[in-house]
């Protein structure tokens, strides 16, 4: 009878640690979600920009409409992806071709002394501070994330509880953002 | 200005300490106060031994008045030595003042002391570095914590209240035990889970917006590198209104002065970051020092 006690209070204490472990686990992955729709307001930001920007710097450099189609044509494609498995190409992309246009606009100086020129360089630049700490931020929660279920004994499981590692955010290129 | 070398100033005002004469003569009064104390001392006993006391008196009052002289001048020589320092950078010392108390933990602790104010750095004016000692309890079961605590005002109020204190067992512990106002804050969770390992965020209750407002990616990050920078400093950052001040528990001492330099190189782009918050240039930081020191 002892044994049967012994045997039934191991297996409450085994269910109440697998309730903790999910619970925690569930946490983490609401944190992580709840980190890329951060990213995800920043990103969005960025795409709203792009537009204005295409506009006050076309007014200037007529001749480059290949870089204005570009930036368009990687905005539009950036939009219809989701997730950060499938925008971080893209995105990453998009943030080179912003750059490239604002370094393209900066040559032209009367472009670079006009006011609302220098109100959305500016915006941009926070943009891309804000996208850049979002992303820190997502990638954090990603690592401890990935870190938990792919770690013993929550490795054995992790995946029949439905979970699954989640993707970084990665910056593609060599001068990704952080913020400054 | 060159730097002061602080071996340089305790030798130099413990040459000056050896070579006055009043101190020569404190050191003979401690002994001459000594031997009356042995002498009477010796005169309860039975059998009387006045010889020995009397001696015994002699050397344990000339020990006293020694090292007290000596304490006297180490004390001098830190403030000299942090004069001059904080003269080279052309900031100003001073050795002794009152201890702000805006902040809940400002405020908390039975008694609190406060030395070594530090001004004139940037965010100028307005910015004092200085150290603060927070006491609890009394005679044997006094504990006492020692801070450096960077303070200054804004322009214009930037919320109502943020507390942003360490999740370190250690400090957990000793609210449990000591308590303070951390119930004040009402707790707010943000989205990074390494935030929340390391820091409580807490502010007052339905204002949560006005936190998340301000805890932007970008201010998350640069509290995330502090903690980074400084692992074991039980950093805190409270902001009542206008006031702001970030306290790190350590102790200043003059043979180390570069904790200072190291503190406001991690503090200040979250000054920054403040200010630039508050919608203000950095070059115009309201209120005076002096003023602002209640």
């Amino acid at each position: 009878m002892t044994g049967l006690y012994l045997v039934l209070a191991l297996v409450a204490l085994a269910g109440l640690l697998l309730a903790l472990s999910y619970n925690r686990l569930v946490r983490l992955r609401n944190k992580v979600a709840e980190a890329w729709r951060d990213v995800d307001v920043q990103l969005q930001r960025r795409h709203d920009l792009i537009p204005r920007l295409v506009e006050i710097v076309r007014g200037y450099a007529t001749h480059e409409n290949e870089l204005f189609a570009e930036l368009a044509r990687l905005r539009d494609e950036a939009r219809t992806l989701h997730g950060a498995a499938e925008q971080s190409a893209p995105e990453s992309r998009l943030e080179v071709a912003v750059a490239e246009t604002i370094a393209l606009a900066e040559s032209y100086p009367s472009l670079r002394a006009a006011g609302n020129f220098l109100s959305l360089q500016r915006e941009i630049a926070e943009t891309e501070n804000e996208i850049g700490a979002a992303r820190i931020i997502y990638n954090g929660n990603v690592r401890i994330f990935n870190t938990r279920i792919q770690t013993l004994p929550v490795s054995f499981y992790a995946d029949l509880l439905g979970f699954e590692p989640a993707s970084f955010f990665q910056a593609d290129w060599a001068g990704g953002t952080g913020p400054s | 200005m060159s730097e002061p070398d602080y071996r340089e100033v305790e030798a130099e005002e413990r040459r000056r300490l050896l070579g006055s004469f009043g101190y020569w003569d404190l050191v003979a009064f401690g002994a001459v106060v000594g031997a009356g104390l042995g002498y009477l001392y010796g005169a309860a006993q039975e059998p009387r031994r006045q010889a020995a006391t009397v001696f015994a008196g002699m050397a344990v009052g000339a020990l006293c008045a020694f090292i007290a002289g000596w304490a006297k001048a180490q004390g001098r020589a830190r403030e000299r030595f942090f004069t001059r320092w904080a003269a080279a950078r052309q900031w100003h010392y001073e050795a002794r003042g009152k201890p702000f108390e805006d902040t809940p933990f400002l405020q908390s602790g039975d008694k609190r002391k406060a030395s070594d104010f530090f001004s004139g750095f940037w965010p100028e004016p307005g910015a004092v570095l200085y150290q603060h000692k927070r006491i609890e309890g009394s005679g044997r079961d006094e504990q006492v914590s020692t801070y450096v605590v960077v303070h200054f005002s804004l322009a214009r109020p930037l919320v109502d209240l943020l507390l942003i204190s360490p999740r370190s067992r250690a400090a957990e512990l000793g609210e449990m035990l000591f308590g303070h106002h951390g119930e004040l804050g009402e707790p707010i969770e943000l989205e990074s889970v390494e935030l929340d390992q390391h820091f409580r965020i807490g502010g007052l209750r339905g204002r949560e917006e006005e936190v998340r407002r301000l805890l932007t990616p970008s201010a998350i990050v640069r509290l995330l590198d502090f903690q980074r920078a400084l692992p074991d400093g039980n950093a805190r950052f409270e902001i009542v209104g206008s006031r702001v001040a970030f306290l790190v528990e350590r102790t200043l001492t003059p043979e180390q002065p570069q904790l200072i330099d190291e503190l406001l190189g991690l503090w200040q782009p979250i000054a920054r970051w403040l200010i630039e918050e508050a919608g203000e240039p950095a070059a115009a930081m309201p209120g005076d020092p002096e003023e602002a020191r209640p």
